[in-house]
């Protein structure tokens, strides 16, 4: 989803991508995504859609909340 | 800093990007070589004038060429990523309401003997196109820039 203002949600994809040495190119060919979305998911200019963040979760091998946390969580744990 | 961030000046496409591409160009070409023929033969005919072979070569030429057109775009939609799906649909929503918009203008128009049906329906036509280009880079500039 092309998120709202009042619907942020944070996530740690830039740095999981650079801790393989992965370029959004090499990130988006092993989803099968664009370029473009990789780039939209990791600026949070787009939320991705429920497999696609199983499919993120489960190429670096983590939860899908290790990666995608929405603004209100984040704000209520700092 | 945000080292995660950074990333080469011109990245390399994906492959899904190279792929969908590649779909595009397969039927885009063609059609646009088609259309410049039907333009360019067209310039030769008036209303009017007698149904030639030619005439009705360079018609059919107008249709595939539009069939064309619209089948690269259907591929490009069922290759599109989920971000690219909802861009393109809400470039066609935006492109859809300025076509009924003109439509309804024009059949107002009409309905007061004003203006040239057939320059109506040409000028419809080529804002919708037009509008449908613009929608489809501004939607995809909002979502990734």
């Amino acid at each position: 989803m092309v998120h709202s203002e009042s619907n942020k949600v944070t996530n740690t994809l830039p740095v999981l991508r650079s801790s393989r040495k992965w370029s959004q190119a090499d990130l988006a060919d092993k989803l099968n995504v664009s370029r473009q979305t990789i780039n939209a998911l990791e600026t949070g200019r787009y939320d991705p859609s429920l497999p696609l963040a199983f499919k993120i979760a489960q190429l670096f091998g983590v939860s899908i909340e290790a990666i995608f946390t929405p603004d209100e969580i984040n704000k209520r744990s700092s | 800093m945000n080292i995660a961030h950074r990333t080469a000046p011109k990245e390399r496409a994906s492959s899904h990007d190279a792929k969908q591409r590649q779909a595009e160009r397969q039927l885009t070409i063609p059609a646009v070589i088609l259309l410049s023929i039907s333009v360019i033969a067209s310039t030769n005919y008036r209303a009017g004038d007698p149904i030639t072979a030619w005439a009705i070569v360079w018609s059919a030429a107008y249709v595939l060429a539009f069939a064309l057109l619209m089948a690269t775009v259907i591929r490009g939609h069922a290759r599109a990523d989920e971000l690219q799906k909802i861009v393109q649909l809400r470039a066609a929503a935006v492109s859809f309401g300025v076509t009924i918009s003109g439509l309804f203008i024009a059949a107002l128009l009409h309905s007061f003997n004003i203006g040239k049906p057939s320059a109506m329906i040409h000028s419809i036509f080529t804002v919708s196109i037009l509008t449908w280009l613009i929608a489809t880079q501004w939607f995809t500039r909002k979502a990734t820039k």
